[in-house]
């Protein structure tokens, strides 16, 4: 075995929050492991910066404004990926989050269960589950149609399973990622051989943070609970995300994979 | 503390790394002692036949890697104490240990449903499977711990995962290799930060044992479980753990990987 079992050469992913924290960290990790990386987010001018680092890093790169809970818009997304790189090898399903950071999305807070309105509750749910749901049936039968592709989910360990614990503020957020989840082992189960599906449940990670740049107020004290002594980075999912889409997992598929330091 | 790592496909590497595979000389050991060896590590095979285990380190010196077979009983102190010594005279260094030895059944014990089974063979599947982690753990992570890096990744399988109706047959087994999960989860914890310790559930590999003992119809029943269609690979366990063994998996502690095609 050779690190070449890692190797992204020649295969086009699409991440879906390709421009911030995480999906930021995969767009590079992509990259640098020879990928073309699709970058579908939102606001537009989060997109080109991340665009720059991907073509500094060798790949090619294709920035597509979205608003992925909206099929018109999805559907948008893999047109323009197969008009430029014609073909689709993986899928990130990155976007998402606990609460709307993104002006041009619909709004919603996280806030204990008694304090969210209905639109919070339903938004969290669209941004997190319905987005996975609407990617990912946009691209396998392209996936299908070659005979490989590889989709990547994103949960968290807030959906409560084996390493989960319930805090306050991400009840809505929790139990949408505990639906990812779900969804990753259902599409696995249907949309296999070809097609593999696995989900990754990070644990807390620090997408405020720039590589090399300062922690972030509270950041701190969640490392000070991980065992391994610090909150993770975009870099250790990018890591992940790329050892499940790569030929190294091809005997991966269906699982849930917590990734939280201990 | 850790460094984070900044991503390239060097962060799975395992260049200047040393790694012991208990029972690596044979099944999903020698998989892995291959992988490391493939991704630049040096191996110690650490069983208890010296004639497989100088085959798999020709295998590996063939390939332009360097191994090192020391005799061990990986349920035995002493023993492992030993074979840590030799392996610290020749690299100097331990990195990374993989807990591999285990089975359902083997020379001392027998696997069957609950009743027709001895005390003592379900005292030997624990001691074997379970009794070997503690104890290669016991005499290595202190030495990890010293040098403050360390990794250990045990050998689970998806019969440990509460979501799988169990196999009458295997009950014992499945109850070992939960306890290994159960088992990573506080070696972690307790090796806190500088170790990290996870867990490989592995599914169906056609394991050289497994290939002798194994009637078709049973093969067949398994193989229409694995949603990928087809069996485990060595290639597949070997990336996995070196993806856990390596700076890519720096913030993957304390944890599991389901390995098993989709069940």
């Amino acid at each position: 075995m050779d690190l070449s079992r890692y190797s992204m050469e020649g295969r086009t992913v699409i991440i879906t929050g390709g421009s911030g924290g995480i999906g930021r960290g995969c767009a590079r990790a992509f990259a640098q492991a020879g990928a073309n990386v699709v970058v579908a987010s939102l606001p537009a001018d989060s997109i080109p910066p991340v665009l720059a680092e991907i073509e500094e890093l060798g790949g090619q790169a294709l920035g597509v404004t979205a608003n992925v809970t909206v099929a018109e818009q999805v559907d948008d997304i893999v047109k323009q990926t197969l008009d430029r790189f014609g073909r689709i090898d993986v899928l990130l399903n990155i976007a998402g989050g606990t609460y709307s950071r993104n002006p041009e999305m619909p709004q919603f807070i996280r806030a204990p269960l008694l304090e969210l309105g209905e639109g919070d509750f339903m938004t969290a749910y669209e941004a997190n589950v319905k987005s996975t749901f609407l990617c990912a049936r946009a691209v396998v039968p392209h996936m299908k149609a070659v005979g490989k592709g590889a989709i990547v989910n994103t949960s968290s360990t807030l959906y409560l399973g084996p390493h989960g614990k319930s805090t306050g503020e991400m009840s809505a957020y929790g139990a949408a990622k505990a639906a990812v989840a779900s969804l990753t082992v259902h599409m696995a189960s249907q949309w296999g051989p070809e097609v593999r599906v696995n989900c990754i449940a990070p644990g807390v990670i620090d997408t405020f943070r720039a590589p090399g740049g300062g922690t972030r107020p509270g950041v701190s004290a969640a490392a000070n609970r991980v065992s391994v002594g610090r909150v993770g980075e975009a870099d250790d999912i990018g890591g992940v995300a790329l050892f499940l889409a790569s030929d190294a997992a091809s005997f991966i598929n269906g699982i849930v994979m917590p990734v939280d330091g201990g | 503390m850790p460094d984070v790592p900044q991503f390239s496909l060097d962060a799975f590497s395992l260049k200047g790394k040393v790694a012991v595979v208990s029972g690596g000389s044979d099944g999903i050991g020698r998989m892995i002692a291959h992988g490391f060896a493939g991704a630049g590590a040096d191996v110690v095979i650490a069983a208890r036949t010296q004639e497989k285990m100088d085959s798999v380190v020709a295998e590996i010196a063939a390939k332009g890697g360097q191994a090192l077979g020391v005799p061990t009983d990986a349920t035995d102190m002493e023993s492992v104490g030993r074979m840590r010594d030799a392996a610290l005279e020749r690299f100097g260094q331990i990195d990374i240990l993989a807990n591999i030895v285990g089975g359902s059944q083997g020379p001392t014990f027998k696997r069957g449903r609950l009743l027709d089974l001895e005390k003592s063979d379900f005292m030997e599947a624990v001691n074997i499977n379970v009794g070997s982690v503690f104890a290669c753990c016991h005499e290595i992570v202190p030495h990890m711990l010293e040098r403050e890096a360390g990794v250990v990744i045990n050998m689970a399988s998806i019969g440990a995962r509460d979501y799988r109706m169990p196999e009458p047959v295997m009950s014992v087994y499945n109850m070992t290799k939960a306890s290994v999960m159960h088992l990573t989860r506080s070696m972690a914890k307790e090796w806190a930060p500088y170790v990290r310790v996870n867990c490989i559930n592995a599914g169906h590999f056609i394991t050289p044992r497994r290939a002798r003992t194994e009637t078709p119809e049973r093969r067949a029943k398994s193989l229409a479980e694995i949603e990928v269609g087809r069996f485990g690979e060595p290639a597949d366990i070997a990336a996995a753990a070196v993806y856990i063994a390596s700076d890519a998996g720096a913030f993957f502690n304390g944890s599991y990987l389901d390995l098993h095609g989709g069940t």
